[in-house]
C-alpha cells in the first residue's frame, strides 16, 4: 500500500518535473529579454514550435539517410548534437535575422504596443510554419525510442523524459552560474537596472542586446527539441504556448531567472497533480493561480521591477 | 486483454459492411418518393440510383451555367487533419464528375474552397448564401460551426449539405424540422453507441471501463452517449474513470499514470488529431496499451501520421467504415477511389474526412440525377429536397442511405484492430454493426432512443 | 506633434468637431438610416454593417480605455463574451424571449463582470493590467469551455429571434424583414446612443480627468485625483458598452460560442480594430472597426493564409502609422488644407 502510493507519487512527480522542463525552456527566454531588453515579446512563444519542427525535419533526414548504418550510440550521438546544438543554432539565426526586420523597430514603443505588434508577428510565424510543415500533426519519436523505458509500478517510463529533465536542470544550473559569477552576466543585469549608464561605461550593449536576444530563443528552440520526441506538434499549438508562457512570466516575475525557474516546478507540478486528481479543472487550476499570485504578489514571486 | 473480437449475437458481423445488405435496398426502395420511381428503381440492380427511374428521354432543359457549390473545411488549424483530404477528395470527386460532362453528363460544377477556420462563420456563411448565391453549400467539421449556420440554412432556404460533424444536436436540438439542411455522415451516435454494442456481444472480457475524451462539446457529447448506450443497453461492465484533456493538449503523461493506477480493461476514446497523436505516443512510452484495449472512435486518421507509433492489436473506429486497408476490400468503389486518391496526391485517403466528401458530393449528384430520371424535369430546390430525403447509393464505404423521414444519413459502425503490413497499418478482425442498432429512427432523438434501448 | 505624451504614440484626443464634420456626420448617418432601402442593398450587407456596428460600439468602447485611460486590455472579451453568454443563457434557462430586457440584462451581466475583474485589473497599469485582465478573461473562458452541462461547452449557445417590445417581428415579417426592417435599426439606435453617450462622458469633467491620468498619472495623483478609482469607473464603462456591442453581436449571430466570443484572440481584434482606427480620434475606432472587418473578409476570401495577412497588417500599421487609419486621415486633410492654403508653412 504504501510502496503503491509512493510509486504513485514517484510518477507524478515525474510528470510534473518534465512538463516543468518544457515551461522553464519556454518561459526563461520571455522573461530574460523583457527583464534584460524591457521588451515583451507575444512571439517569443512560437519559437518553440519551430523548434520542434525542425527537430522532426532533421531526425526524419538522420534515420532516412544514416538510420541503419549508426550503432546504438553513435545514432544517439548523433541525435543528441541535431536536438542540443543544431536545433538550437539554427533557430538563433532564423530569430536574429527576425531581430533585425522584425523586432528592432518595436524596441522603443510602449510595451503596450510591443504586445500588439508581436501578436501580429505570431500569427504570420504561426502561417508560416503551416505553409513548410503542413497542418497535420508532425512527430518523430526515434530518439525516445532508442532511449527506451524503464519499469514502474503500473507501467513503464521514458528515458527520454529524465534526459529532458537533467538537460534542462544543466540548463538552468549553467544560466544561473552565468548571471552570477561571469562579467557578461554582470552586465546584462546592470543593464537592465540602467542601460544608458552601462553605455557611458563604453560597453557595447547592442551585442549584449543580441546576445541575450538569442539565448532566449536558443532556449525554446531547445525546448521544442526535447518536447518532440515523446509528443507532436500541430498548428495551433503555438497559441497555446503562449499563454503558458505567460503563466510562466507573470507567477514567476518579470526578468527574474529564479522567478522563471520557481514558476515552471510550480505550474508543472500543479499540471501533473491537477490532471492526476482533478483532471476536470487542470487549465483552470493554472489560471486561478496566475490570479492569486498577481493579486497578492502583483510582481510574481522573485519579480522586482515594478510597472 | 486478447486483442480480438469474439462476436456471439446477430447485431455484431464480421468482416466490411456489404453492398448487397438487403434491409438497405428495401429501405432505399421505401425512400423513393412516388410509386412509379419504386418500381422502376426496384428493378434496377445497379448501384446508381441515376440510372434508376424511367428514362425519360427528350426530358426538360439542363441548365447551360455551371452548378456553384461552395466547399467548407477546415485547411488551417488543427482540424485541417480532417479538412485538408476532405477537400483534396472533394476536388478529385468534382474534377473526376466534371471529365464525364458533369451532372447528367451535361452540367458541370464550379467548385470553390472555403476554410473553415474563420473567426466569423456566420458572416461567411451568409456571404456565401445570399451574396455568391452558391447553389449548395457544403462543408463544416466543427459542430460549433455547424449548430451556428443550420438555423440560418433553413431561414434562407439554402440547400446545405453537411458533411463530417457527427454532433447529435443538430437534428436533435439546433434544426428538428428540417427542409434545406442535411447531413451525409453519420452521426456520433454511430461511434458511442457501436462501441458499447460491441462490448456487450463481442468484447465479453471487458470488466472495467474508462473514458479518455477531449474537452470540448465533441469528446463530452461521445462520452455522454457511450455512458448512456452502456447504462441502457445494460451491460455488464464497471466504468472506473472518466477523464476529459484539455483541447488541444501536448501533455498526457499525468493522465495515463492515473490510468495506469486504475488499470482499466477498455478505454473509450474520441481523440482525434495532434491529440491522438500525443496520446497514443505517450501511452507506448508509459506501457499503457499493454494490459488494456483502448478504442479510438474517431482515430483511425492519425494511423497516416504514425505508422510506426501504432502499437499491434489496438482497436480503431473511423466514423464508419471509412478505411483505406482491411482484411477485405469493400467493394470496386472502394478500390477504386483509394487508388485514386493515391495517385492523385500521394497518400493513401487516411482520414474519414475523404470518403465524407465523396458521400455529400455524390448524394448531391445523385439527388439531382434521380429527380431528373423521375420527372424528366432538372429539379427545382424543393424538388432537389425531396429527392434526397430518401435517397441511397453505394459508395466506396458501403451502402449509405437517408431513411425516409430523416435528413441524416446512417452508416454502420465499424471497428477493427491494426495490424502492421509491410509498408502500412491494415485493420484485422473488422466488425460492423449495422446503422439500425446504433442510430435513431427518424422519429425519435438521439437521447430519447439510446435511453429506451 | 505629439512630444507631450510620453510615447509618442498616443496623440492628444482630438476634440475639435467643426462644421464640416458635423455635415458629414449627420450625412453618413442618415445614410445609415435609409440603408436598407438603398437599391443593391441585400440582407447580407445589412448584416455585415449590423456587424460592423456592434463591433464599434465594443472599439469605442475599448478605447475609453486605451485611448482615453491609457491601459490595454487583453481581457475584453470576458465583457463582449459575458454579455452575450449571457443573453443565450437566459434565453435558454429562464425563457427570456424579450429584446429590450435581454439588452439591459446582458449590458449588466457585462458590467458586473467589470466590477470585479476591473477593481482587481486596476491595481496595476500597463503590462501588468493586460496580462491580469487576460487571465482572468481567461479564466472565465476556460469555465464556460469546462461547465459542459451548463454552457453548453464549446458548441455554445443558440440565441434565438427575440421578440421586441412584445411583438413577433420573424413570424410577421419573416427573418429578412425582422433583420433588415428592425434588429438592423436597433443595432443602429444602441450605436448612436453609445457614440452620444460616450462622446457626452468623454468631454465631460470625467473624460478630462481620464486624459490627465493618462498622460500623468504622478501628477494626476499629486493634484488629488484618486487615479486607481477612476481608472476602475473607466474599466467599468467600458465593459457596460463592450457588453452592449456583445449582446448586439449576439442577436445578429444567432448563436455564440466561447471560441468566438471570449476567447483572448477576441480582446486582440478589439485592440487591432481600435488601433487600426486611430486610439487618437474619438470616432477612430468606428473606422478600425469597419476596415478590420472588410479586410478581413477579403483576406479570408483571398487566402487560407490569411492570419498572416491580418498579422502582416497588424505590425505594419504599429511599426509605420500608430496613430491608424484617422492619423492617415488627418494628415491627408492636413496635406490638402497646406497645398490649397499655398502650402509651406504647417
Amino acid at each position: 500500500m504504501v510502496q503503491q502510493i509512493l510509486s504513485e507519487q514517484l510518477v507524478i512527480i515525474l510528470n510534473g518535473l518534465s512538463g516543468a522542463a518544457t515551461l522553464f525552456l519556454l518561459g526563461t527566454g520571455l522573461s530574460l529579454i523583457y527583464g534584460m531588453l524591457n521588451f515583451l515579446n507575444l512571439a517569443h512563444a512560437a519559437f518553440l514550435p519551430l523548434g520542434a519542427y525542425l527537430a522532426a525535419s532533421l531526425i526524419h533526414a538522420t534515420v532516412g539517410a544514416v538510420g541503419g548504418t549508426l550503432g546504438f550510440v553513435g545514432l544517439f550521438v548523433v541525435f543528441l548534437v541535431l536536438l542540443l546544438v543544431v536545433v538550437p543554432a539554427v533557430v538563433s539565426i532564423v530569430g536574429l535575422a527576425m531581430e533585425r526586420t522584425a523586432f528592432k523597430p518595436l524596441y522603443g514603443i510602449e510595451d503596450d504596443y510591443q504586445l500588439l505588434a508581436t501578436f501580429g508577428i505570431i500569427l504570420m510565424m504561426e502561417d508560416a510554419m503551416k505553409f513548410i510543415w503542413g497542418g497535420e500533426p508532425v512527430s518523430a519519436t526515434a530518439p525516445s525510442n532508442l532511449l527506451g523505458t524503464f519499469s514502474l509500478p503500473g507501467g513503464t517510463y521514458p528515458w527520454w523524459s529524465v534526459l529532458t529533465i537533467l538537460v534542462t536542470a544543466l540548463v538552468a544550473g549553467t544560466l544561473y552560474y552565468f548571471f552570477e559569477a561571469t562579467r557578461l552576466g554582470k552586465i546584462t543585469l546592470a543593464m537592465a537596472e540602467d542601460e544608458e549608464a552601462v553605455g557611458f561605461t563604453g560597453i557595447d550593449t547592442r551585442s549584449i542586446h543580441l546576445k541575450v536576444f538569442v539565448i532566449g530563443i536558443a532556449l525554446a528552440a531547445l525546448g521544442g527539441a526535447l518536447y518532440l520526441p515523446t509528443a507532436s506538434m500541430t498548428t495551433g499549438l503555438a497559441l497555446e504556448f503562449v499563454i503558458l508562457a505567460f503563466a510562466v512570466l507573470v507567477i514567476g516575475g518579470l526578468g527574474s531567472l529564479k522567478g522563471a525557474i520557481a514558476a515552471s516546478l510550480i505550474i508543472g507540478m500543479v499540471q501533473a497533480y491537477g490532471s492526476y486528481y482533478v483532471p476536470v479543472l487542470e487549465l483552470a487550476l493554472v489560471f486561478l493561480l496566475m490570479a492569486t499570485i498577481m493579486l497578492i504578489k502583483p510582481t510574481g514571486l522573485f519579480g522586482e521591477i515594478e510597472a | 486483454m486478447a486483442s480480438s473480437f469474439d462476436p456471439d449475437g446477430e447485431i455484431v458481423k464480421r468482416g466490411v459492411p456489404n453492398i448487397k445488405e438487403k434491409i438497405g435496398r428495401r429501405r432505399f426502395m421505401k425512400g423513393a418518393g412516388t410509386a412509379t420511381a419504386a418500381a422502376s428503381m426496384g428493378l434496377a440492380g445497379c448501384s446508381n440510383p441515376a440510372d434508376q427511374g424511367e428514362d425519360s428521354s427528350g426530358g426538360g432543359p439542363i441548365p447551360d451555367e455551371p452548378l456553384r457549390m461552395a466547399c467548407i473545411g477546415f485547411t488551417s488549424g488543427p482540424a485541417s487533419v480532417f479538412g485538408t483530404p476532405m477537400m483534396q477528395s472533394a476536388r478529385m470527386v468534382v474534377d473526376q464528375i466534371n471529365e464525364n460532362g458533369g451532372i447528367l453528363g451535361e452540367r458541370e460544377i464550379e467548385m470553390e474552397e472555403f476554410d473553415e477556420n474563420v473567426d466569423e462563420v456566420v458572416q461567411q456563411y451568409r456571404r456565401l448564401a445570399t451574396r455568391e448565391e452558391f447553389d449548395v453549400i457544403m462543408g463544416y467539421i466543427s459542430s460549433a460551426n455547424v449548430l451556428s449556420i443550420a438555423p440560418i440554412a433553413e431561414e434562407l432556404e439554402q440547400p446545405t449539405v453537411v458533411w463530417d460533424t457527427g454532433t447529435t444536436d443538430l437534428f436533435d436540438d439546433a434544426v428538428t424540422d428540417p427542409q434545406y439542411i442535411f447531413r451525409t455522415c453519420a452521426s456520433s451516435s454511430t461511434d458511442a453507441v457501436g462501441a458499447a454494442r460491441l462490448l456487450q456481444n463481442a468484447l465479453p472480457d471487458v470488466e472495467t471501463v474508462a473514458g479518455v475524451n477531449q474537452d470540448y462539446a465533441f469528446g463530452r457529447n461521445n462520452w455522454d452517449l457511450f455512458q448512456r448506450a452502456v447504462e441502457s443497453l445494460g451491460i455488464d461492465v464497471e466504468l472506473v474513470d472518466a477523464r476529459f484533456t484539455p483541447f488541444p493538449n501536448d501533455d498526457y503523461s499525468s493522465t495515463i499514470s492515473a490510468l495506469n493506477d486504475t488499470n482499466p480493461d477498455f478505454i473509450y476514446s474520441s481523440h482525434w488529431g495532434g491529440d491522438a497523436v500525443n496520446f497514443i505516443t505517450q501511452a507506448n512510452n508509459q506501457g499503457l496499451f499493454d494490459d488494456t484495449l483502448p478504442c479510438f472512435t474517431a482515430g483511425s486518421h492519425v494511423i497516416g501520421n504514425i505508422p510506426d507509433e501504432i502499437p499491434e492489436g489496438i482497436l480503431f473506429g473511423a466514423r464508419g467504415p471509412h478505411y483505406p486497408f482491411g482484411d477485405q476490400q469493400w467493394n470496386s468503389l472502394h478500390g477504386e477511389f483509394v487508388q485514386s486518391y493515391q495517385d492523385e496526391y500521394g497518400e493513401p485517403p487516411y482520414a474519414h474526412g475523404a470518403f465524407h466528401a465523396w458521400q455529400a458530393i455524390w448524394a448531391y449528384v445523385y439527388a439531382v440525377e434521380r429527380a431528373y430520371n423521375v420527372s424528366g424535369e432538372y429539379p427545382t430546390k424543393d424538388q432537389w429536397v425531396q429527392s434526397m430525403e430518401g435517397i441511397g447509393f453505394n459508395s466506396p464505404s458501403g451502402f449509405v442511405n437517408m431513411p425516409q423521414g430523416s435528413h441524416n444519413v446512417v452508416e454502420p459502425s465499424f471497428y477493427g484492430f491494426s495490424e502492421r503490413q509491410e509498408d502500412r497499418v491494415a485493420l484485422r478482425d473488422t466488425v460492423w454493426i449495422t446503422p439500425e442498432h446504433v442510430n435513431p429512427p427518424a422519429s425519435m432523438s438521439t437521447g430519447e432512443w439510446i435511453d429506451n434501448l | 506633434m505629439s512630444q507631450d505624451t510620453k510615447t509618442g504614440i498616443t496623440v492628444g484626443i482630438r476634440q475639435r468637431f467643426g462644421n464640416r464634420s458635423s455635415a458629414v456626420g449627420a450625412l453618413l448617418l442618415v445614410g445609415a438610416f435609409a440603408f436598407p432601402y438603398l437599391p443593391g442593398t441585400g440582407q447580407y450587407e445589412v448584416f455585415l454593417l449590423g456587424q460592423i456596428l456592434a463591433f464599434a460600439i465594443a472599439a469605442l468602447a475599448y478605447n475609453v480605455l486605451l485611448g482615453y485611460t491609457g491601459l490595454l486590455s487583453f481581457g475584453h472579451a470576458a465583457f463582449f463574451g459575458g454579455s452575450a453568454y449571457a443573453v443565450g443563457l437566459a434565453m435558454q434557462y429562464y425563457g427570456m424571449t424579450e429584446l429590450l430586457l435581454l439588452i439591459p440584462f446582458g449590458v449588466l451581466v457585462a458590467g458586473t463582470i467589470a466590477v470585479v475583474i476591473g477593481f482587481i485589473s486596476v491595481r496595476h497599469t500597463e503590462v501588468y493590467y493586460a496580462l491580469l485582465m487576460l487571465a482572468l478573461a481567461h479564466l472565465i473562458y476556460v469555465l464556460t469551455v469546462k461547465l459542459y452541462t451548463v454552457t453548453g461547452g464549446t458548441d455554445g449557445v443558440a440565441i434565438t429571434t427575440p421578440t421586441i417590445a412584445g411583438v413577433n417581428y420573424l413570424t410577421a415579417w419573416g427573418y429578412a424583414g425582422y433583420l433588415m426592417g428592425i434588429l438592423y435599426y436597433v443595432i443602429l439606435i444602441s450605436f448612436v446612443v453609445t457614440v452620444v453617450l460616450l462622446w457626452t462622458f468623454m468631454h465631460s469633467p470625467f473624460g478630462l480627468t481620464l486624459k490627465t491620468i493618462r498622460d500623468d498619472p504622478e501628477r494626476a495623483r499629486a493634484i488629488g485625483i484618486p487615479v486607481r478609482r477612476y481608472r476602475w469607473y473607466a474599466s467599468i464603462m467600458s465593459g457596460l458598452f463592450t457588453g452592449l456591442g456583445g449582446a448586439m453581436y449576439a442577436f445578429l449571430n444567432g448563436h455564440v460560442t466561447p471560441g468566438t466570443v471570449l476567447h483572448w484572440s477576441r480582446s486582440g481584434e478589439l485592440a487591432f480594430m481600435t488601433v487600426l482606427g486611430g486610439t487618437g480620434w474619438f470616432f477612430g475606432p468606428i473606422t478600425g472597426a469597419g476596415a478590420f472587418i472588410l479586410i478581413r473578409s477579403q483576406a479570408q476570401q483571398l487566402t487560407e493564409y490569411w492570419h498572416f495577412m491580418m498579422g502582416l497588417v497588424l505590425f505594419l500599421v504599429i511599426v509605420f502609422e500608430p496613430e491608424g487609419i484617422s492619423g492617415i486621415g488627418a494628415r491627408i486633410r492636413r496635406r490638402v488644407r497646406d497645398w490649397r492654403g499655398g502650402g509651406g508653412e504647417q
